[in-house]
């Protein structure tokens, strides 16, 4: 069994292509009857996916999420509604970073993208790995919240002691992550990110000054599914003029395991004890 | 910033859409299930538990049967052994799959020297290893509706025996050695670990290798885990390390 090929397909370089257009929705068609087919799907999902129900307690995060859709970019949330290429607009970037942004969408416009980290089954980043269209489960063990990806096996630790990010600490592609809840609301803070990835697929970047406060809250949804939001603030004051913060929703998915995900596999493009594999 | 050349080899899309060609994906129970649903079942109450961080007190090596002896390769298992004996004698390490950074299968990712977790709860067993962060997420059923799927790490179902935590493991692809001199097995191999908490810093294992395509009988080997409580699980990044 693989995943849906709708997924396949996204991941293709020319679903990509389709998907890096900014622009509004597209107009046109009976939108009540749109809106309407959409509620009967989600309702239909929220039952399935209900199948084993998500732990009660709102700070038990415990089992399996998964976020719908495939999105390669991280936008900052409005209290309104507005279409991508108006959030991409509202991006506080740095001179430095609009022209590495400029540079990351002509690159893939000439066809010739730029490879991250991903791309070399190195780990994702944060908050890259946040919009990995695959499904993640967490494990609660004291002191700990170990987060397992199924994409290319990342695994996130969140470290829940209460204890200080050890001196030591070197510069990771996950980076050192340090958890506290207010109220019900899992908080997040991540540092101690190297510099080798990007902030999403698409062209953001960031630096060694990157800092990520995740902000994640169990919710039931108006179709009785239950998703964590987590907000996700991005701070790196070489890249951005001032923090911005993005929203990723995963919906509990208990009808479903995790996979076996071996990106080591077949890859082409990393060179193993300096001897090329491609072809 | 990290803008990085463009002498990327091939397209980063490219490449999500290679690694996306080879997952492997449970498959899906149909329907919203009855009263007794089967996808999650717990372990019973009682058992104990084996969470904590763990390191294998022999990495490493070459596996032998408890009595001491060779493991019972049959023709074909000591030609493929002799094959990948001979490569390794003569330096050629390429012949070692985790050299290209491949998962390193089961049982041989017990025995690296890095630390692992072992993240024990009523909805399912983890083990999750810094060797290439890679993990075994262990369920306590069988999904129904789950069909052969070859894998890696194989397809784990964990059961307790009294005390002792049994871990059995099928569906394995045959791109793994055994252990690290490279003890062969096909697609046909099963696995099953046994374990027991000795103390509360000490597992006693035991794992017996089914394999007729190149073992003339199952055979079993001990191994031992000790608990690591001062030591902290890195980041560790196969693909990276080896280009560096």
């Amino acid at each position: 069994m693989r995943r849906p090929a709708w997924l396949i397909c996204c991941l293709a370089s020319i679903c990509i292509a389709a998907f890096a257009q900014e622009g509004p929705p597209q107009g046109g068609g009976d939108a009540a009857a749109r809106a309407a087919a959409r509620d009967k799907r989600n309702a239909a999902d929220a039952l399935a996916w209900n199948r084993n129900p998500a732990p009660q307690d709102p700070r038990d995060f415990s089992g399996v999420w998964w976020t719908r859709g495939y999105d390669r970019t991280f936008r900052p949330v409005t209290d309104s509604p507005m279409p991508p290429g108006e959030s991409a607009r509202l991006l506080p970037l740095t001179p430095l970073e609009a022209a590495s942004r400029q540079h990351h969408l002509d690159m893939e416009k000439a066809g010739t993208p730029i490879a991250d980290a991903p791309t070399q089954c190195f780990p994702h980043g944060i908050p890259r790995l946040l919009a990995s269209p695959y499904p993640i489960e967490f494990v609660y063990s004291p002191g700990l919240i170990t987060i397992l990806h199924e994409v290319a096996h990342n695994v996130r630790f969140i470290h829940m002691d209460g204890k200080p990010v050890p001196a030591d600490t070197p510069r990771t592609f996950l980076g050192y992550s340090v958890g506290h809840w207010e109220g019900n609301t899992l908080v997040v803070v991540t540092d101690h990110l190297n510099d080798r990835t990007q902030i999403d697929e698409e062209s953001l970047s960031h630096g060694l000054q990157l800092k990520v406060t995740e902000r994640m809250t169990k919710f039931t949804n108006r179709y009785g599914g239950v998703e964590i939001r987590d907000l996700i603030t991005i701070e790196d004051p070489e890249h951005f003029t001032k923090p911005w913060t993005a929203e990723r929703l995963y919906p509990w998915r208990g009808d479903i395991r995790i996979a076996e995900y071996s990106c080591e596999e077949n890859n082409r493009n990393a060179p193993v004890n300096g001897i090329s594999v491609a072809k | 910033m990290n803008v990085r050349s463009a002498g990327a080899l091939v397209a980063a899309a490219c490449l999500a859409a290679w690694c996306a060609s080879t997952w492997v994906a449970p498959a899906i129970a149909a329907g919203t299930g009855g009263d007794a649903d089967p996808l999650f079942e717990q372990p019973p109450a009682g058992v104990p538990n084996f969470t904590g961080k763990w390191l294998n007190a022999k990495p490493g090596g070459h596996l032998l049967t408890t009595s001491g002896s060779e493991p019972p390769l049959n023709a074909a298992g000591r030609a493929e052994y002799a094959r990948r004996q001979a490569a390794l004698k003569s330096g050629d390490h390429k012949v070692d799959p985790v050299s290209s950074c491949l998962m390193h299968g089961v049982p041989r990712l017990l025995y690296t020297s890095m630390p692992f977790l072992i993240l024990q709860t009523t909805r399912d067993v983890n083990f999750v290893h810094e060797a290439n962060h890679t993990f075994r997420n262990i369920y306590w059923n069988k999904a129904p509706g789950d069909e052969p799927d070859p894998s890696y790490l194989g397809y784990s179902v964990a059961h307790f025996e009294g005390k002792t935590l049994v871990i059995d493991s099928t569906d394995f692809n045959d791109l793994t050695w055994l252990d690290y001199s490279g003890l062969p097995h096909g697609e046909k191999l099963t696995v099953q670990e046994r374990y027991t908490l000795e103390n509360p810093n000490t597992i006693q294992g035991s794992l017996t290798i089914t394999d007729p395509d190149f073992y003339t009988a199952p055979w079993t080997t001990r191994l031992t885990f000790k608990r690591q409580p001062g030591m902290a699980l890195k980041e560790n990044v196969c693909m990276d390390t080896h280009q560096m």
